[in-house]
């Protein structure tokens, strides 16, 4: 068999794709993930702006609270300084991964 | 063409991304086939493929072509999935003493009968073979372009190649034969 032979025989091999609703469903997986990405795009936006208002609330509340009658003392306003930087590492390693993974993956 | 609907997609209009769809369905199709050897693996990977495509748009570079870009993808989605799925599929390896077809029985053949025992030789050849053969005469895609798409090398393509032709011939005479 010459190589014109065996190419119009290969011919035969182009498959068509046997689910007449595939486009259909993969525009809609596709619409459906943007969506997803958005929503989470905006989520991320709004959780740092609530960690940052946390941040300067959590800072306002530690200064007040070693002022206020009976909480004087240098180890109860060490301890909420402790706290306080505790949390706000805690919170700034998690939305860092977060923001990290959702951003660099495909 | 394919760079106009790069463009829309990537500007928001992510209805300008069915002309892909329509487009490169079938040949994706083919393609995966060619690997997993099953409709419904085969179909799940080129959504995946055209999914990931579509996320990846922003960072397609357009120093290869729409279509060389997104059957790399397709074929590395189902050579993925084939490997998970760790399906034993039978590697044929054609007898290359039987690559003498009967040529007056091939022709006797309709087009449908044809077209069949071309689909059941493609699905007993092993993975390689069967992309090689289908961007090869299919696509007609030159040596240098299946290399692009497939990341092999130029010999490698061509040994395939050749293997390919070969063994096609041999599953096609056997099941002439047994007919």
């Amino acid at each position: 068999m010459n190589e014109e032979q065996f190419s119009k025989l290969m011919e035969h091999s182009r498959l068509k794709i046997p689910f007449s609703d595939f486009e259909e469903r993969t525009m809609a997986r596709i619409q459906r993930e943007k969506e997803v990405k958005t929503a989470s795009h905006r989520y991320r936006k709004l959780s740092w702006l609530f960690f940052v208002l946390g941040a300067v609330i959590g800072a306002l509340a530690t200064g007040l609270v070693t002022r206020l009658p009976g909480m004087e003392g240098d180890t109860f306003g060490l301890f909420c300084k402790l706290a306080y930087v505790l949390l706000l590492v805690a919170g700034l390693h998690y939305l860092v991964t977060k923001t990290d993974t959702s951003t660099t993956k495909p | 063409m394919d760079d106009l609907y790069v463009a829309k997609v990537r500007s928001g209009d992510t209805e300008a991304y069915r002309y892909f769809l329509k487009k490169y369905q079938d040949m994706a199709f083919s393609l995966a086939m060619s690997i997993l050897k099953d409709e419904f693996l085969a179909e799940e990977a080129v959504q995946d493929a055209f999914v990931k495509a579509f996320n990846a748009l922003a960072s397609f570079s357009e120093r290869s072509s729409y279509k060389t870009w997104f059957y790399r993808i397709v074929l590395n989605e189902s050579f993925l999935r084939r490997k998970k799925q760790q399906k034993e599929l039978l590697d044929f390896h054609a007898d290359y003493d039987e690559e003498l077809v009967d040529e007056s029985a091939l022709s006797r053949k309709s087009q449908e009968e044809q077209a069949w025992l071309v689909g059941e030789a493609l699905k007993r050849l092993p993975d390689r073979e069967a992309v090689v053969l289908r961007l090869f005469y299919l696509e007609e895609e030159s040596i240098k372009g299946v290399c692009e798409i497939t990341g092999w090398t130029e010999s490698n393509v061509k040994v395939i190649l050749h293997r390919a032709r070969k063994s096609m011939l041999g599953v096609i005479n056997k099941l002439l034969k047994h007919e």
